[in-house]
């Protein structure tokens, strides 16, 4: 019973502690925090991009040839902006960060939540965000959109740098003369600017435009349609033939329930009653549950 | 605003006006419908709206669920 009871205590310690600590969610780095700055200081220098013109480093005793520089080089800066972007998620992941996205993201939010998409792991992690964010006066919370949206920021900022990562790697396959140095430090710039906030918002907000586009498809496929033969079209033709009410009532049923640009840009009734997209079967279902058509 | 041209094609001879009722219904209504058979038994029925205005974007906040 007293080993029960001590170990309660520890746990209720424990859990007291992890409340109150500013949690990131990240592992502990093992690394010595000094391994950073060492390598900056060690990757980053004049002396470095000496070896490498030379083709023979006294610092990198055990490299030799350019080819061979050059990708000790490229990798271990690779490493170093690794570490620094971890060092950067954890900070934005941390309860008590001070790093201020402020319009940024609630530029992000009036752009429309529900219209960003994007790889499915941000639309995932954004779909989450959504939820209580926008109160029901319509405004912000900013602090609950900060919390839940950095996942999808932090997804966005990884799927950059995978992006610019493969370039190196695949330059790193060639030889020194297609892929010089200089050429792989113009691609390393590339992926520490894909680890800013700025260029994931940007992104994000340049796939939701993609989105729009893509809707614009929708629309223009919808212009030419097959009649539909199934019984929801039957019942609700039958039901708003049978009087002008049904019909005001069908109306005001399609503004609050059918997409936004659907309500704008398709004929109405018409597309709901005879189209036989299955997203219109679905609709009509709908509709002749709510409104109780029989 | 709807613009442009709406096609309705495999239309049974009985719903023709059916589907010519329903386009009308919309406001603004078409500038005109016509109904042509298709010598397959049933009917098309092509709605006209004015021309579609340059750079006219339709953001289908909504489409994702299809």
């Amino acid at each position: 019973m007293k080993s029960i009871c001590f170990t309660v205590m520890v746990l209720l310690i424990a859990v007291g502690d992890a409340g109150c600590a500013l949690f990131s969610g990240y592992p502990a780095d093992p690394q010595p925090s000094t391994a950073l700055d060492d390598l900056r200081s060690k990757y980053f220098s004049q002396n470095v991009e000496d070896c490498y013109n030379a083709g023979a480093c006294a610092s990198l005793p055990h490299l030799a040839g350019k080819q061979a520089i050059r990708d000790d080089v490229v990798l271990t800066r690779m490493h170093i902006y690794d570490m620094e972007f971890t060092l950067f998620a954890r900070e934005l992941s941390g309860g008590n960060n001070t790093i201020s996205l402020g319009g940024d993201l609630t530029a992000l939010a009036l752009n429309g939540l529900g219209a960003t998409t994007g790889s499915s792991a941000t639309k995932a992690a954004l779909a989450a965000a959504s939820g209580g964010i926008i109160a029901a006066n319509g405004a912000v919370n900013k602090d609950l959109f900060y919390q839940k949206t950095i996942p999808a920021i932090v997804t966005q900022m990884e799927a950059d740098r995978e992006k610019v990562e493969a370039v190196i790697f695949a330059g790193l396959k060639q030889p020194d003369d297609k892929y010089p140095l200089q050429r792989a430090v113009i691609d390393l710039d590339a992926l520490n600017n894909a680890g800013s906030i700025n260029g994931a918002v940007a992104n994000i907000t340049q796939q939701a435009t993609g989105a729009k586009v893509d809707s614009q498809k929708s629309i223009d496929d919808l212009r030419l349609g097959k009649f539909s033969i199934s019984a929801s079209s039957s019942t609700i033709r039958t039901w708003v033939k049978a009087s002008k009410t049904n019909l005001e009532a069908l109306k005001t049923w399609w503004k609050s329930n059918a997409p936004r640009d659907y309500v704008s840009a398709l004929p109405f009734p018409e597309q709901l009653e005879n189209n036989d997209d299955e997203f219109f079967e679905a609709l009509r279902q709908k509709a002749i549950g709510d409104l109780s058509i029989k | 605003m709807v613009c442009g041209t709406f096609t309705r094609t495999k239309v049974p001879a009985a719903d023709v006006q059916n589907v010519i009722d329903a386009y009308k219904e919309n406001d603004p209504p078409p500038t005109s419908v016509i109904s042509k058979a298709d010598g397959a038994g049933t009917f098309t029925v092509v709605a006209t709206w004015p021309d579609c205005p340059a750079n006219t974007t339709h953001s289908l906040a909504g489409s994702k669920a299809r």
